[in-house]
């Protein structure tokens, strides 16, 4: 290896590595503002220079810039190099308001700590300092311009990595400024990694300003609840006694100075890199909602009434066996929400699964053709995703199926940026497409409302034909019937059909697409990245929530209901009880009347969930649960990554874990010992799941990076934490496909069921979403609202002259005769239009102005 | 024997005849000397508002974690103190608190002094804990000034017009000392 002289011992490099990289990796500290590990070089900040000698000559470097060459003697503590860096600190500092005491950052500002370490305690600067006005560019960050040094860190970050075009630096010399363009509201769902990115207190977030300071708060490690990406974050609680800092106080009710402060994220390179996106950061207040349910309530004579935990559990026992004696087991089923951890879903499954003997469970959306199984194992003979996330970084051709990426897993097209930067060839086929999908797509197909069978059966038909392989049940259909009623054409599809391509498509499109995508990813040796819309969708299959498989990979002996079965089952009323664990059916799913008539027509339900919602009202029992924050447990994301989530705060009222009342449940009835402790869960479900049986608990691994110690904003960045992935067994199969052609809707307006970043059931709970949460929203092309006459708001006319009172704002995205409306509907109940399969018909009209 | 009552008593009449030390206290207070710490307060600026910006250091200074602080966003239209925010919640727990005036030298406002009030008895220890409302001073109240010549009294005000105009006043001076020069005349 090539050496050189660093501080007058010799070192070895590598070709390519700049000084700044060595000597961190060596222990030897430099000072940086600008430089970022995971950010293009700006040498900007000329905090780094050391003195450079090569050839004879000599002079100040700027190190993070400077690759290392052969011969080189570097030096970075004589007193040229101390002497550059003061007068650039002292520079730095010239228009840098003092208002540490009320600024954000102090305590974890880089300037603050390099001022207190090399800098010079006075200014000889006696002019007026500069002032430049306040911006507030986003709902959640606020922009204080004077305190900014121009480090260019959020810009790189905003134009290179989100591919965002609508945050810059402008201006010259004393005039220069970081900010929006025109002072607009940024539309990026990564804007909050700006803060963590700025290494002072020049860009701050709303939901952590002016509450606390550093020092104060306790910082624990967990797992984003809202995708199932699993991003792993931090959280920042304040979870001391009143008058004491740093103590927690464990178990019991939570206080009300027990809150989380903010969310940062934690570096993991296998699944979120050092970014997170908004709703993970700024969404948590939600664990403080009002709707929150306290108590375990028994419904007596029409009223709910407050019990004990004993009294409900045994009465739930008590009726469940009841039940099971007199209408067997099969009048009894169970619908979850993928939302809790691995461990409340393998007690969930055992419950009813092993203690009950019933097979109808599920947490999949009521899809008709979720009937006929589960599409994966159909294909794989497993059902998870073949690639893992970081797969999409190697591919080189990557195909983005039906799922609008940006409401659903945001943090997946920032991996999508980096693919395309690097080469790969990226295609986006969708209903409509948006601005987001423009940032990393190289070409975007969109294909008809009602096509999204045939589109993805016509990419398999031609890599059928492409490998000369007869598809059975596809040889029937000609390729041109298949492309008219998807609208495409034949080039577009040939064009992205290529040998080891990458399928990312999400789990709630039609069973014959995820079937068809995975046949195909076969077929030309590609992989498929399923992501799950729950968030611990994976691990919900895996646990064995599911009619049809055990553990993810194997097969029951009997196949059981599926959400869809169990509802039509409901309604013919062959459900006796039912537990809705984590889920509202009402509000969440499509087909509302439906729904709520099967909710009926059942005699005993029981909900196990957090917030009061509509099912709860026909509720006979209601469990209040804890919330991922405040429960230790494990999560599995769309990959198979097992990731260990810690409770960061105390429990809310009486609430529960969910696996410890599912426990109980099953001890009441079996008489088997409790289990008290999760990590026991755990130990259970590596010893029986067969994908995790090489898992090693604990599931945490973490490595420290080498960084100087007194650069608090790369401070995050030092550890850097892994876990193992759960192995999954692939055994591909021969695959028929039953092709029916769908109807085709021409007339009126298709309303689309489509999903919002910001409207989710847990974004819906708190205030602090409220900027964001498009509330009674509809979204039109705004031709179509020109041509309707349509001002603002507008009332939606189902089939049978229901109205409804609803906001319609314009997408130049959508197609014309299409209205938008996002899931879940807790603010309308505009899901009634809706069939199973999330479409509708309706008529508009202009809401009349009182 | 007569020799020790003598020699003991003689200490007595010595004392009878001095100034006397005990002060018959309730009825009859001594004064404190003026940078007595006893209890704290939270002052005020002249124009009413409150001094604190909930910066935080005088609870991070604390060696006992007596003192517990919750910022919030002040209103611009009517705010609360000068900065971007003030204290919502200032909480001082006296059971906890030793006096040691470590929070004062902390506070870069003046807006944390200690006063001579030492009469800090209370029936229970709940009232030990003394918020915000306890111990703002009303507006109006003379300031007590704790910076002891470690930060600037005033913020420098000096523009490039002002620091030439103290040149050129410098330089008249200068003149004047010197009186008129002989080929200058």
């Amino acid at each position: 290896m090539p050496k050189f002289i660093l501080n007058g011992k010799e070192v070895e490099f590598k070709p390519g590595e700049t000084i700044l990289q060595v000597a961190w990796r060596l222990g030897v500290k430099i000072p940086v503002f600008c430089y970022h590990p995971h950010l293009p070089v700006y040498a900007g900040c000329r905090m780094c220079l050391v003195e450079v000698e090569l050839r004879g000559r000599k002079g100040l470097l700027p190190s993070c810039a400077t690759q290392v060459a052969e011969g080189m003697v570097v030096n970075t503590e004589t007193d040229e190099v101390r002497q550059a860096r003061k007068s650039q600190l002292e520079f730095l500092l010239l228009n840098h308001p003092l208002e540490c005491p009320t600024c954000d950052a102090g305590g974890e500002c880089d300037l603050q700590n390099l001022t207190f370490f090399l800098g010079p305690a006075e200014s000889r600067y006696t002019f007026k300092k500069h002032e430049k006005e306040l911006v507030e560019a986003h709902p959640y960050l606020k922009l204080y311009p004077n305190r900014c040094i121009l480090c260019n860190r959020c810009v790189s970050f905003y134009q290179e990595i989100s591919a965002n075009d609508d945050w810059g630096m402008f201006g010259r010399g004393h005039n220069m400024r970081v900010g929006p363009y025109r002072d607009k509201i940024l539309d990026s769902e990564f804007s909050g990694n700006m803060i963590e990115v700025c290494p002072l207190g020049a860009i701050t977030g709303r939901d952590y300003r002016f509450k606390s300071r550093p020092w104060e708060h306790k910082v624990f490690n967990s797992i984003s609840p809202h995708d199932s990406i699993g991003a792993n974050i931090k959280v920042y609680a304040r979870v001391g006694g009143k008058y004491s800092r740093g103590y927690i106080i464990e178990g019991g009710v939570r206080g009300e100075n027990h809150e989380i402060l903010r969310v940062n994220m934690r570096p993991n390179y296998d699944v979120n890199d050092p970014w997170i996106d908004d709703r993970t950061r700024f969404i948590h207040s939600y664990v403080n909602s009002s709707e929150r349910i306290t108590e375990p309530l028994i419904k007596r004579e029409g009223e709910f009434k407050e019990v004990v935990w004993d009294e409900v559990i045994s009465h739930v026992s008590g009726k469940l066996a009841e039940i099971k004696e007199k209408y067997g087991s099969e009048a009894i089923a169970g619908i979850a929400g993928g939302r809790g951890s691995n461990e409340s879903a393998f007690f969930f499954a055992k419950l009813l699964k092993d203690t009950i003997g019933t097979k109808n469970v599920d947490f999949r959306i009521p899809r008709r053709d979720f009937e006929q199984g589960d599409p994966l194992y159909e294909v794989l003979g497993s059902s998870a995703s073949t690639a893992k996330l970081n797969d999409i970084y190697n591919a080189k051709n990557i195909v983005v199926f039906g799922t609008e990426i940006k409401e659903t897993h945001p943090l997946v097209g920032l991996k999508l940026v980096k693919a395309r930067k690097s080469g790969a060839r990226v295609y986006y086929l969708g209903k409509w497409s948006s601005k987001a999908e423009r940032r990393w797509a190289s070409r975007i197909y969109n294909y008809n409302i009602n096509g999204e069978v045939e589109a993805a059966l016509s990419i398999l038909k031609i890599a059928g034909l492409k490998k000369e392989i007869q598809i059975e049940g596809l040889d029937k259909v000609s390729l041109e019937t298949l492309l008219e009623l998807a609208g495409l054409e034949k080039e577009y599809i040939e064009e992205l059909v290529k040998e080891g391509s990458l399928f990312i498509f999400d789990d709630n499109l039609p069973y014959d697409v995820q079937k068809a995508l995975s046949y195909a990813s076969t077929l030309l040796d590609g992989k498929i990245l399923v992501l799950r819309n729950a968030p611990n969708g994976q691990g919900f299959i895996d646990m064995g929530v599911s009619p049809v498989l055990s553990n993810g990979q194997s097969l029951e002996a009997e196949k059981g209901l599926s959400t869809y079965g169990i509802l039509k089952a409901a309604r013919e009323g062959k459900i006796k009880a039912l537990l809705l664990y984590n889920i509202d059916p009402i509000v969440e799913f499509p087909a509302r009347d439906e729904v709520l008539e099967a909710i009926k027509s059942v005699d005993f339900i029981v909900v196990f969930d957090s917030f009061w919602s509509e099912v709860t009202g026909y509720a006979d029992v209601v469990m209040p649960l804890t919330l991922s924050f405040e429960e230790d447990g494990s999560y599995t994301n769309t990959e198979g990554r097992v990731q260990w989530a810690e409770k960061a705060i105390p429990v809310y009222g009486m609430a529960r874990e969910a696996w410890r009342i599912f426990a109980s449940i099953v001890g009441y009835i079996t008489g088997e010992n409790r289990v008290n402790d999760v990590k026991d869960v755990t130990e259970m479900i590596i010893n029986s799941i067969e994908p995790y049986k090489k898992l090693k608990f604990p599931l945490e691994s973490k490595f420290k990076e080498p960084y100087p110690d007194n650069i608090p904003s790369l401070h995050n960045i030092k550890t850097v934490y892994k876990y193992p992935t759960a192995e999954y067994k692939l055994r591909p199969r021969e695959v028929s496909f039953k092709y029916e052609t769908g109807e085709k809707i021409t007339d009126g307006y298709v309303l689309v069921m489509s999903y919002h970043l910001y409207k989710t059931v847990y974004t819906l709970r708190t205030e602090d979403a409220a900027p964001l949460v498009p509330l009674k929203v509809v979204e039109m092309n705004p031709l179509t609202i020109r041509q309707e006459g349509i001002e603002d708001e507008a009332i939606l006319i189902g089939p049978r002259n229901e109205e409804y009172e609803v906001k319609v704002m314009p997408n130049r995205n959508l197609p014309k005769g299409v209205v938008r409306v996002f899931y879940p509907f807790l603010d309308y109940d505009l899901n009634s239009l809706l069939d199973y399969n999330g479409f509708g018909h309706v008529r508009i009209a202009q809401a009349v102005r009182r | 024997m007569i020799g020790p009552l003598i020699k003991g008593l003689s200490i007595t009449f010595k004392y009878i005849f001095k100034k006397k030390f005990t002060v018959q206290y309730p009825e009859e207070r001594r004064e404190l000397p003026p940078r007595a710490k006893w209890l704290h307060i939270l002052q005020r600026h002249e124009d009413g508002t409150e001094r604190c910006v909930a910066c935080m250091l005088c609870a991070s200074a604390c060696p006992t974690e007596a003192i517990y602080i919750v910022g919030e966003e002040n209103d611009l239209n009517n705010p609360i103190s000068h900065g971007e925010r003030y204290a919502k919640v200032w909480d001082l727990d006296l059971g906890r608190c030793m006096f040691c005036g470590y929070c004062v030298e902390a506070c870069p406002e003046e807006a944390l002094a200690m006063t001579d009030e030492y009469e800090l008895a209370v029936p229970t220890k709940k009232d030990l804990v003394l918020h915000k409302e306890d111990l703002l001073v009303p507006p109006g109240t003379p300031p007590i000034h704790t910076w002891l010549g470690f930060y600037r009294e005033e913020p420098v005000e000096a523009s490039p017009v002002s620091r030439a105009r103290e040149l050129h006043i410098e330089f008249e001076e200068y003149l004047k000392r010197r009186g008129p020069k002989e080929d200058e005349i």
